[in-house]
Order: C-alpha cells, then structure tokens, then sequence
C-alpha cells in the first residue's frame, strides 16, 4: 500500500501515551488532539498496531485493551455503551479487541465493564457499523447495529465480475 | 478556488516535493488524497471536505459534490492493494453526503451513477443506477432524485399557528 512508505507522527504518539515522563504524556496528548485523536495511556496495546489514514478522528476509551496486529482506520470509536455512567472508578476493559482485528473507517464498538465487547481474532468490524455484541473468529461484522454478514476467508477469495444492480456487467474505463 | 482545491490539484503536480508538501498540508484539514486520482472538473468540496480519505486510482467525474468526512476505499481493506484499477468510480454530478462510506473492489468496483446522491453516514457497497437517492447502512435506494426535489420545490409552508385560547 502506498500509504506504507509515509512515515507519520501518530504510531510515534501512541507510543508516546504510555511514556513514563508525565511531561512526554502530556505533549502527545496535545499533539494527537490536532489530529482529532483520542488515545490515553492507560490503554493496552500489542505489538503491530497499524493506524491507516493516521487514524484522524480515532477516540478510545482509557480501559481498552488492544492485541497483537490489529489494524485500526480513521473515526473509530472504542468505548463504554453506557456513556452517562461514571467512568473512572471501573478498570475493566470495555472493548477487547483481539490480534489481527480490523475496525475499519468509522466503526464504534461499545461495551460495558461488566459485560465487555470482545472482537475476536481476525474479525472485521466494518465501516460505519455500531457494534455492541462480542464476535467469533474470523467473521465480518457490519451495519447499524452490526451483525455478522460472512466470514473473513470467504470474503478473501475471488469476488464475481462486476455487476451492477440490473445484472448487467460494470464498465471498467 | 479554495486552498483546499489547490492543495489537491498540488497532489497531482511532477515535483515529489510539491506533493509531498500537498499531502501533508492536506492531512492538517484531515484530508487524505493520493496522487493517482482521477478527478473532472468542477469538483465541489462542501465544509472544505474535512476528514475525506479517497483510495488511489478512484475516479471522480466532472460536477461532483463531495461533503466532509467521506470515505471512497477498498471493501476488503486487509488485503494487498496494489492494484491500478479503480475501487470507486464516481460519475458526474453525484453529491456525497457526510460520513457517507463508499467501498468496492478492483474486480467489482462500486460505481456511483451520474447525479446520484449517497445520504449521510450510508455505507455502499453496490453500484447504483443514474440519478437515484441511497441511504442507510447498508445503503439501499430510498427514492429517485428527480422526485425529491420535485417534492422540495412544491413544498407548501405552512401558515403560522394561531393561539388558541
């Protein structure tokens, strides 16, 4: 992907989040912010993060926890399904998100510290989806509420000819 | 012309310098445009289209209206994307509405039909027909453009409400 070779500040300032000097916290919180991003330290990240578009307009919550090789797209929202409650006391997670999960642009995924959102491994949440429910594995998730439309391996395989809604092919050119 | 135009036009420019520069002034209005873009004239960005990611090769033809926060990309974005052919095609005069999530493939890419409208935060996935509404998640037609604003034009206001006693 051509957006691979842009290096870019925002996988530097996550990183920065969970720094050990306050000072340095403080500045990549400033600086995320300009980038509309909201990533607070105390959130849990596993090696291999991949932020696509710089993830502009991401807001996490702070008890989230994040696998291995998850790849997360621009205005994503990772946070608590019962916003009116109070926050800070709860330090169970929220939303699990687990290794090699995709949240693509614009997803929400809510959970609640009781009752977590987990995203399984390798599960797709889709664009715009609002997902509130724990997925299996592997499996793609999208709409608003979401809800399982296929299964990742499916989707990788050949997709048919273009077609367009009368059945007659796309012209490409 | 805004200098958000300009800086798109900038993507396009031979100088690497000059696009590298566009990209990253672009990324400040959260705007991220790849060079290899087709785009026709009279393009009209609404709200300075703020937070719209457009995937290479995707073709935009002439009178679009794009609004803020529209995404034009890959359906199955895990995959490799090295590929030239366009995932978007977006025909003349077809208006994005904000948030709205436009995803195809290179072997089936979506194609917005000419004049068509895709609503507020729809997700398609599927090529629509020339001057038709779609809206929703997933996006399905709604209603024919020529309808609705036959309907917004002959829209009578209501006469003010009287106090009763």
């Amino acid at each position: 992907m051509a957006h691979d070779s842009i290096v870019s500040l925002v996988p530097l300032l996550v990183r920065a989040r969970r720094s050990r000097l306050a000072p340095v916290r403080r500045v990549a919180l400033e600086l995320l912010a300009l980038y509309g991003i909201d990533w607070p330290g105390t959130v849990e990240v596993g090696p291999g993060l991949r932020l696509r578009h710089r993830a502009l307009g991401t807001v996490v919550h702070p008890h989230v926890r994040l696998g291995a090789d998850v790849t997360v797209f621009h205005r994503v929202t990772l946070g608590q399904r019962t916003p009116w409650e109070p926050q800070a006391a709860d330090h169970r997670p929220r939303v699990i998100v687990e290794d090699g999960a995709v949240l693509c642009a614009g997803a929400v995924v809510l959970g609640s510290p009781g009752r977590p959102t987990v995203v399984g491994r390798d599960t797709v949440v889709g664009a715009n989806a609002v997902l509130t429910r724990s997925t299996g594995v592997g499996e793609i998730w999208a709409g608003n509420p979401a809800r399982r439309i296929g299964r990742r391996d499916e989707a990788t395989t050949g997709s048919p000819p273009g077609r367009d809604r009368t059945g007659a092919p796309v012209p490409i050119g | 012309m805004s200098v958000v135009h300009r800086l798109i036009r900038a993507r396009r420019s031979r100088s690497r310098l000059i696009r590298r520069a566009a990209l990253e002034l672009l990324a400040l209005y959260g705007i991220d445009w790849h060079h290899s873009i087709q785009v026709g004239p009279n393009l009209s960005l609404q709200h300075r289209a703020i937070g719209t990611m457009v995937h290479p090769h995707t073709r935009i033809g002439a009178d679009v209206t794009l609004y803020q926060g529209v995404m034009l990309g890959r359906d199955v974005p895990w995959l490799h994307q090295h590929d030239e052919r366009p995932c978007v095609i977006v025909e003349d005069g077809a208006v994005i509405c904000t948030g709205a999530v436009v995803a195809g493939s290179p072997d089936r890419p979506v194609v917005v039909g000419r004049d068509t409208v895709v609503g507020a935060n729809a997700v398609l996935t599927r090529s629509t027909g020339v001057g038709e509404v779609w809206a929703g998640n997933p996006a399905r037609c709604v209603a024919r453009r020529d309808e609705v604003e036959a309907r917004a034009l002959s829209v009578v206001v209501d006469p003010p409400r009287t106090a009763r006693a």
